[in-house]
């Protein structure tokens, strides 16, 4: 079975967060934000994530991690392994969105 | 002339192998001896040196306290670069105007607050550093008059002060401090509350303790339940500070002995008692006491201390010691002493300065004194006059010397991370709006709280004029609220000058009554959904109040600190209420704890346990024979570890003991899954696990569900010097080969910050695989992999790919 799940931000709300470490601590691993240009994008991918599960866990029980061409790869950091997770985002103007499939175990 | 190379030399000569820090993690404590961080600095160096960052260029500091914050330090003390540390609270955009003004070659910051500079440098990424140059020593020869740091204490964005402090000012303040303290803190465990970009708390937090041998404990979070956990568990006996955290830890005592209904006894007895000897007042408020174990003494300075907290601590036993200091004079000019201490006072002038009043100022004079601001002659010039340092205090000596403060002529609130905020900063960034005509800022709560008062001129009031001011402020400047003063004019002095303690005291007669009717929870929700907190009801759903995903962090985020709780925000779902969330705080106090650890698992345990052990293999020896591989690779290792193995069979436990030398079998655990050996209710189940925990010191591990008590079972037991041995396939390979990685395992690596050890079990599956009962005869063979270290900017993912491919690949 498959399981989608979108997200979308206004990338300014996220100005006044940007520097609140015990903000960014909750949501991010250290490793998420080597490249502060990102953050909002795994942000989007980590809310699409949970919609496309269809249930809040944990913000760091999701990694975000990026393939050589760029493209985010998305897993949980322990539990069941999900079959595959495939995820997409975008930048554009004021905006960001993000898009996430899960395919479940049967 | 002795600098403060030469001290650190000193003490790592003389106490190289006892602790000198602690770090306090979520999971992890982890101690560095003296040797371990020269050895760290010495790396540090070596980095300078590798990237031609020489003697006298300068590297900004913008971090939290903690074991790098230490070595960066002594790296510049040892090699002569110019350490210019920033207040982590500050805004980024200040750490790197600063960087731009002094011209670093390099800004040291973490990746969860960092500027837009090209020359960061990550301080989860340093292990790299103290790896590649750890056999690095620097040659540099640093000479007093050698500048050591320049330390921007305050100001606004747009004009920032640098303070230089050369090697010399500081190693004389040193001095001065030791002939104060004496030996009596020699082998003292100090807490560390203040940032180290704080001069009090580098010198008499850091420096000297360090040239007495002490240990100093950071702790990562900052809760009032994780410093009073600190406390008493790494025995800390002195802490340094500012009397806001007095304070704060005095009502903390009183709310704790009002809910077990003694705070009357408390009080009488600190009446009655609070004057006889101290080893009967030690004696009689040992229960509370107990909360603190040894603590004894208290360190403060930065702002006027209450007589009243001072009295209470005095009471209960415990040394409160004044000081009085500025960064300019590194810091310390007067301190209270066990000898000489008078309450009320900052104490008496400290050997190696010399104090005068001039009309009431204190001026000082002294090898301490800094040499000027960085490159700015008129403000430099404004304070050092003669060779003597105009503080801007008001004071007064009595007949036994004993100093004083009555006053500022320069107006200052400390707030609670100890950091000074001069009011007239703040009061022209909110008089440059057009709708205010004049204002004061007032610290409350002993400067918990920031409170802009304005006098409005008429003109129609932004209601974002709250949010508009803090835009152009630094974090450590942000107000709470602005409050319009009802009358025509702030009371003022004959000149002009406002009358600021007549409108402090105004509005906190007036604030008495609005404190009392508003509810904490209520403001903090109109603070992030930016509501009114009238409009708020306790029956209303937080969505429909405006509460989506972000706001909900932000809430739960400031849940913590407001209430001083561990708050998990993904309790908060769409159905929360105003009052379920009420509850949820209520009950986030009481988090009932289940380790996987038990009776079963305990030291006495370990004589048994090796005897069963040995008869196991002795029984097994019969059956097949274990070829080793690799042994070489377990030499070196410090006993905290974590061994990974592939799992194709019920003997695999039992195969790996045979070949670990016996040193490691006397701390090593087994974690094994909860779900499979103690599930509750199955028959045989409990029996196996209480075999499981003698024979094999085996502990209950989650593997999914409770991940958080896990990795706390995991640090309890790394942090008691443990190593633990784990198959991260998570159950037994039905075909012999290597199954794919449960994801944890990465999750685990990372957070235990520990070496892993590889090792591959080949034959096993032959003789007893999944599903069989009785082993047939054969041989195996054990191959031990060389250990593995991975650094804090891995992804977990990377981590469990890496180690699956090292596994695979034996």
């Amino acid at each position: 079975m498959f399981k989608t799940g979108v997200d979308i931000v206004l990338n300014s709300r996220f100005d006044k967060y940007k520097e609140d470490s015990s903000f960014l601590e909750k949501v991010f691993h250290s490793f998420e934000l080597k490249d502060k240009g990102k953050m909002i994008g795994i942000f989007a991918l980590k809310e699409a994530f949970m919609k496309a599960l269809g249930k809040k866990i944990n913000w760091k029980d999701i990694e975000v991690t990026y393939d050589s061409f760029g493209k985010p790869i998305l897993n949980l950091s322990y539990g069941k392994k999900l079959k595959r997770v495939d995820g997409s985002v975008s930048h554009d103007g004021e905006y960001t969105i993000a898009f996430v499939v899960i395919e479940m175990e049967e | 002339m002795v600098v403060l190379a030469d001290l650190i030399k000193l003490s790592v000569e003389k106490y190289g192998d006892k602790v000198f820090l602690v770090d306090r993690g979520i999971y992890r404590r982890k101690e560095f001896t003296y040797n371990q961080l020269y050895a760290m600095a010495q790396g540090i160096c070596g980095f300078f040196d590798k990237n031609d960052i020489a003697k006298g260029d300068k590297i900004v500091i913008y971090l939290p306290n903690g074991i790098d914050y230490v070595s960066l330090l002594w790296a510049c003390a040892l090699s002569g670069v110019v350490a210019v540390p920033i207040d982590f609270n500050s805004s980024a955009e200040f750490a790197s105007k600063i960087g731009k003004i002094v011209d670093a070659k390099r800004i040291f910051c973490s990746v969860f607050k960092s500027p837009d500079s090209g020359k960061k440098i990550f301080v989860e990424e340093l292990d790299k550093i103290y790896d590649k140059f750890k056999e690095f020593k620097t040659k540099k020869r640093i000479k007093g008059e050698d500048i050591f740091e320049i330390v921007y204490t305050s100001g606004t964005t747009s004009e920032p002060k640098g303070v230089v402090l050369k090697n010399k000012n500081l190693s004389a303040n040193i001095h001065s401090a030791k002939e104060v303290i004496k030996n009596s803190v020699e082998g003292f465990s100090f807490l560390s509350i203040l940032p180290l970009s704080h001069l009090f708390e580098q010198n008499v937090g850091l420096f000297i303790p360090m040239s007495f041998g002490a240990k100093i404990v950071y702790t990562s979070s900052k809760k009032s339940s994780s410093i009073l956990e600190a406390l008493n568990e790494e025995r800390i006996r002195g802490v340094v500070s500012v009397p806001l955290f007095l304070s704060s830890i005095k009502e903390k005592i009183e709310k704790i002995a009002k809910k077990e209904g003694k705070l009357g006894d408390l009080n009488n007895g600190l009446k009655r008692f609070g004057n006889s000897p101290w080893f009967l007042r030690r004696f009689i408020f040992r229960k509370i006491r107990k909360k603190f174990r040894e603590l004894e003494l208290f360190v403060v300075g930065g702002a006027a201390l209450d007589i009243e907290v001072e009295e209470f601590w005095r009471r209960l036993g415990i040394y409160v010691l004044q000081g009085y200091g500025l960064s300019e004079t590194a810091p310390l000019l007067t301190c209270n002493s066990y000898e000489y201490n008078k309450p009320g006072t900052v104490g008496k002038v400290v050997s190696g300065v010399e104090i005068k009043l001039e009309n009431g100022e204190i001026i000082a004079k002294g090898e301490n004194v800094f040499s000027g601001y960085y490159n700015d002659k008129m403000e430099t010039n404004k304070v050092l006059k003669n060779g003597w340092f105009y503080t801007g205090d008001i004071g007064e000596f009595d007949s036994q010397g004993f100093l004083k403060i009555t006053g500022r002529i320069k107006n200052m609130i400390l707030s609670s991370s100890g950091l000074n905020i001069y009011p007239e900063d703040i009061e022209k960034v909110i008089n440059g709006f057009p709708e205010v005509k004049d204002s004061v800022v007032i610290g409350l709560d002993s400067g918990k709280k920031l409170v802009g008062v304005i006098l409005p001129n008429g003109k129609a009031r932004d209601k974002d004029l709250l949010k508009k001011v803090n835009s152009k402020l630094n974090q450590s400047q942000y107000l709470n609220s602005i409050i319009v003063w009802k009358e025509r004019d702030f009371p003022r002095t004959s000149t002009k000058k406002i009358k600021r303690r007549d409108v402090e005291s105004g509005l906190v007669f007036k604030n008495a009554d609005r404190e009392a009717s508003e509810d904490s929870l209520f403001s903090l929700i109109s603070e992030v959904c930016d509501i009114s907190g009238r409009k708020i009801k306790e029956n209303y759903l937080l969505r429909d109040i405006g509460l989506d995903s972000l706001k909900r962090i932000e809430l739960s985020v400031k849940i913590e600190e407001k209430f001083d709780v561990n708050f998990n925000e993904d309790e908060i779902t769409d159905k929360t209420k105003v009052s379920d969330l009420r509850n949820l705080i209520k009950q986030n106090k009481e988090v009932k704890e289940e380790s996987g650890i038990n009776f079963f698992n305990k030291k006495g345990f370990v004589p048994l346990r090796m005897f069963l052990q040995w008869v196991n293999f002795v029984l097994s020896n019969v059956i097949y024979k274990v070829d080793i591989k690799g042994k070489e690779n377990l030499n070196g290792l410090d006993g905290q570890f974590i061994i990974i193995a592939n799992h194709s069979s019920m003997l695999d436990t039992l195969t790996i003991l045979r070949v670990l030398p016996l040193r490691y079998r006397i701390n090593l655990y087994v974690a094994a899954a909860k779900d499979f050996f103690y599930r509750p209710g199955s028959k045989y189940g409990r029996i196996l696990g209480i075999f499981g925990r003698v024979v094999y010191n085996s502990f209950a591990f989650s593997r999914d569900k409770e991940i958080q008590q896990s990795l706390k079972d995991f640090g309890r037991i790394i942090n008691s010097g443990g190593s633990v041995l784990i198959f991260p396939e998570g159950t037994r390979s039905i075909t012999g080969k290597l199954s794919k990685f449960k994801p944890g395992i990465g999750l685990l690596a990372w957070n235990m910050d520990v070496q892993i050890v590889p090792i591959k079990m080949k034959g096993l599956y032959d003789i007893l695989p999944k599903g069989r009962s009785l082993p047939s005869r054969g041989r195996v063979e054990v191959v031990i992999g060389k250990p593995i270290k991975f650094s804090k900017t891995q992804s977990f993912q990377d981590i469990t790919d890496i180690l699956y491919k090292k596994i695979e690949g034996m």
